[in-house]
């Protein structure tokens, strides 16, 4: 398993193929999960998860070392994400947040989804947040990214996340306690 | 790590049986590919320039036989337009339409 320091060293030396080998052992699967949970889709998340190993191996030689290697490439296939959920909006069939029948057409039209009674109870809370909370919720209760860590992420302010969380966490408990 | 992997099943999602593993090569290979394809338009770029090149040379070709072909169905058309000029014109004739004439 590849650390983060040997990450380091190898962008120090200029040794981006390495780098960006070392990036995959360590942080793939994260990634994928990661994008995963914003796009929904396998098939789209394969494709937000090729763009953000573009971006990560062309942005590695200006990697000025201010966040971890991990919050870096977490910030890129996050934005990837966002930027694929805003194209298929604009395309029509994208991840409305209009209803939880929106957001479950959505979800099932995914093969790769398979939706029982626990599933659903989740889905059916998720569904109920607004885009903001749900992206934070996931990323601190599923990803268990920190706060500082989520803010980097998404550029948005530190206390607006934890606001946006704790409320997130309020409501998914009470619809799965009333559900489940 | 654990509990990403709880949580991901938990949801419902699924992935493709090894695709975590295959994907990963495949991405890695994917950043290989850019130097390949600069190679493969490289070469293309030569076999366009050689194309155009026997393009023109076979145009070239080609409009020579057509000029060649020109000059000698004039000269067929002229040599049969002869035989109705009568024989105190044809002097004349000849001067107008071979010596002052380019063909």
């Amino acid at each position: 398993m590849e650390t983060e320091e040997h990450i380091v060293q190898h962008i120090k030396n200029k040794q981006l193929e390495l780098a960006v080998t070392a990036i995959s052992n360590a942080y793939h699967e994260m990634l994928y999960w990661h994008i995963r949970k914003l796009v929904k889709h396998h098939d789209a998340a394969n494709d937000a998860l090729q763009n953000t190993y573009v971006r990560i191996f062309k942005g590695l030689a200006n990697f000025k070392f201010k966040s971890s290697i991990k919050t870096w490439c977490y910030r890129i296939a996050y934005n990837e994400s966002i930027r694929l959920v805003g194209q298929n909006q604009k395309l029509g069939y994208g991840n409305s947040n209009d209803g939880s029948t929106d957001y479950f057409a959505h979800l099932t039209a995914d093969p790769y989804f398979d939706l029982d009674a626990v599933s659903h109870a989740l889905h059916e809370s998720l569904s109920k947040l607004s885009e903001k909370q749900q992206r934070v919720f996931q990323m601190k209760y599923f990803d268990e990214l920190t706060f500082e860590e989520i803010a980097k992420i998404t550029s948005w302010n530190t206390n607006s996340i934890k606001t946006a969380f704790y409320a997130a966490k309020e409501k998914v408990t009470i619809h799965l306690m009333e559900t489940v | 790590m654990k509990k990403e992997h709880s949580h991901h099943k938990q949801m419902g999602y699924q992935i493709p049986e090894g695709y975590l593993e295959h994907s990963k090569k495949e991405m890695l290979d994917f950043l290989e590919h850019p130097a390949k394809e600069l190679k493969s338009a490289e070469s293309s770029w030569k076999k366009n320039i050689l194309a155009i090149a026997a393009t023109v040379v076979l145009a070239v070709g080609i409009f020579s036989l057509n000029s060649y072909s020109t000059q000698d169905e004039s000269f067929e058309q002229l040599t049969i337009e002869s035989l109705e000029i009568s024989e105190e014109d044809f002097d004349q004739w000849f001067d107008e339409n071979f010596v002052l004439n380019d063909v």
